[in-house]
């Protein structure tokens, strides 16, 4: 069984803390969101268990092995990440951008192969008309399908699935349809069996797809469990510093904010 | 927008042949195609010997130097223009080119006081490696000033050539004024560039080199692409970033610097051939890399025919000539940059 956790990690801008003392483990076949106020250190946390970001204090492991001392190759086959709002330099199409998510694959996989599982990712996101445009003159919500679908591609290229899928607000710029595809795809991997964790700001969002929810406060986590006993309006309030109430209607709820 | 070929290498390749052909024949002294055939042995026709000297003693390893330095410049454009995800990057520009001509200037002008203990099989290596090094130098300092955690910032790194390049207009200002008569026509025609004096055994050890640099560049072509995704994430899709960017800085040191000890610092052709390869046939590095270098060889080959034509028998500097095409283009870049980004 494939882990991922943080134990007691500390990672520091210069001398200043982002993230102190945050322990987080990613289960197998649950999808976990991140949520919490700008800079409480969510997108820090997310990049901390990818591997990108030295650590101060603590230790990130993979399978039980510090990440530091993974490979980058290995590491693209046992996680896959989508950062906040990437660039693409030069007039890449969306296809070229898409199939880079095979990098790590290529040994494996012929041309026609790879071009054919980036296809059906962009299809995923409904982005496959953008196959051929360059990425350059796509809109920002444009390109954050295209780059799903290449963090989607990447994660499937693995036989097994990589493991982990660990997804930066995944949901930004995406109109209300989209975004509800582009967590339900992450729903989909996480049911069959990989580890999800999202950072988003959207709560009915968590509510509807997290199976846990994190909660980060200034460099933080002060709270983590099941999404329906973490999600209470009177933290949430406290969290955000602005009054949340669940309102229930027809046997849904759903979390509104109206302001000061 | 980016039209579909076919077989765009084998197009480009057919152009550079022809272009290498092409100026064989032309020049102070004109060869015709008949006795260019009989001279690779394709016709039986015999030659005469002065028609035999100017063909392989002088124009041979000219064309083949003004190839092999194009190819190198536009390879070594393309690479630096991937690591600066930025298609301003240019080997003049940013002072590689500079930095180069200064280490080997350096070696025209106080070589002699070391040649004695070099052992004299290694003598004509001496100023590659020390354009190499020199390359190699100015590399890494723009890169370290203008690459902050995988962020390029433009105006840093133009402003970061343009520092190197008056740091070395002075140190090479500082040797014009010790160095000899002898010495000092050999540090113009260095700084002008040019392919004028080129002979065998002085290029040989530079051609070496280049054969190694620029074609070990295409394995890494699908990790070139990776990187403009972004370092980070390149790094998420299993590049080793760190590894890349120091391999690329080696091999644009190495392609550069031997380009520059062959030819001195001939500018702006590893701005427009990946420019226009880019263009024409997309950013993929399996073909830009293998055409821009193709294209770049064809545009020295004929600017260099063109140098040593119109104002024949007198030779105009290539440099001046490769400027005077590329300087207007990388103004008409800039103002496209400028008007897109407010750059």
């Amino acid at each position: 069984m494939s882990t991922l956790r943080a134990e007691a990690i500390e990672v520091r801008a210069g001398t200043r803390p982002l993230i102190t003392d945050v322990s987080l483990a990613i289960e197998p076949g649950e999808f976990l969101a991140v949520i919490g106020p700008n800079g409480a250190g969510k997108s820090t946390l997310l990049g901390a268990l990818a591997g990108d970001r030295p650590l101060a204090k603590g230790d990130v492991l993979l399978d039980g092995k510090p990440m530091r001392r993974w490979n980058k190759r290995d590491l693209a086959t046992r996680r896959t990440v989508l950062p906040q709002h990437s660039n693409v330099a030069f007039d890449f199409t969306g296809l070229q951008v898409a199939m880079l998510g095979l990098l790590a694959h290529r040994n494996r996989l012929s041309e026609p192969q790879m071009r054919k599982l980036a296809k059906q990712a962009l299809g995923e996101t409904e982005a496959l008309a953008f196959a051929d445009r360059p990425y350059t003159v796509l809109s920002g919500g444009e390109r954050q399908r295209v780059q799903l679908a290449r963090v989607l591609v990447q994660c499937d290229a693995e036989p097994a699935g990589s493991p982990f899928l660990l997804l930066d607000e995944p949901i930004a710029g995406l109109d209300l349809s989209h975004q509800h595809a582009a967590l339900a795809s992450a729903r989909r991997r996480a049911d069959r069996g990989l580890g999800v964790l999202a950072v988003l700001h959207d709560l009915n969002m968590a509510a509807r797809y997290a199976d846990r929810v994190a909660i980060m406060e200034q460099g933080r986590l002060t709270a983590v469990g099941r999404t329906d006993a973490t999600l209470d309006p009177a933290r949430l309030s406290a969290v955000f510093a602005t009054p949340i109430v669940k309102v229930e209607a027809n046997g849904t709820s759903a979390f509104l904010s109206l302001g000061h | 927008m980016t039209i579909t070929v076919k077989r765009p290498i084998p197009l480009f390749a057919l152009a550079a042949v022809a272009s290498i052909v092409g100026s064989q024949c032309v020049g102070a002294f004109p060869v015709g195609f008949p006795d260019l055939l009989s001279a690779i042995g394709l016709s039986a026709q015999p030659i005469d010997d002065t028609t035999s000297v100017v063909l392989y003693a002088i124009r041979a390893p000219r064309v083949l130097a003004a190839f092999c330095v194009g190819a190198a410049l536009a390879a070594g454009g393309a690479a630096l223009q991937s690591l600066f995800r930025n298609p301003l990057a240019d080997p003049g520009l940013l002072g590689v080119s500079s930095g180069a001509a200064l280490a080997a200037v350096s070696v025209i002008v106080w070589g002699e006081r070391v040649m004695h203990i070099v052992p004299p099989d290694l003598r004509p290596w001496l100023l590659p490696v020390a354009a190499f090094g020199g390359g190699l130098i100015s590399t890494t300092v723009v890169y370290r000033l203008a690459a902050r955690e995988g962020i390029t910032l433009v105006g840093t790194l133009l402003l970061a050539g343009i520092a190197i390049n008056a740091l070395t207009a002075a140190g090479i200002g500082m040797l014009v004024f010790v160095a000899d008569d002898q010495q000092l026509r050999t540090l113009i025609f260095w700084t002008m560039g040019g392919f004028g004096g080129v002979t065998w055994t002085a290029i040989v050890p530079a051609l070496i080199v280049l054969a190694i640099a620029v074609p070990t560049l295409l394995p890494v072509a699908h990790l070139l692409d990776a990187l403009a995704l972004g370092e980070r994430e390149a790094g998420h899709v299993g590049v080793d970033v760190e590894r890349l960017k120091r391999r690329l800085v080696a091999q644009v040191a190495l392609a550069v610097g031997a380009g520059v000890a062959i030819s001195g610092t001939v500018g702006f052709v590893g701005l427009i051939a990946p420019h226009i390869v880019r263009l024409l046939l997309g950013p993929a590095h399996r073909t830009l890399l293998p055409s821009a270098a193709l294209f770049g060889g064809a545009f020295l080959v004929l600017a260099d025919a063109l140098a040593r034509t119109i104002v024949s028998p007198a030779e105009l500097p290539i440099g001046v000539l490769t400027a005077l095409v590329g300087g207007p283009f990388f103004l008409w870049l800039l103002a496209g940059r400028a008007s897109r980004e407010g750059l």
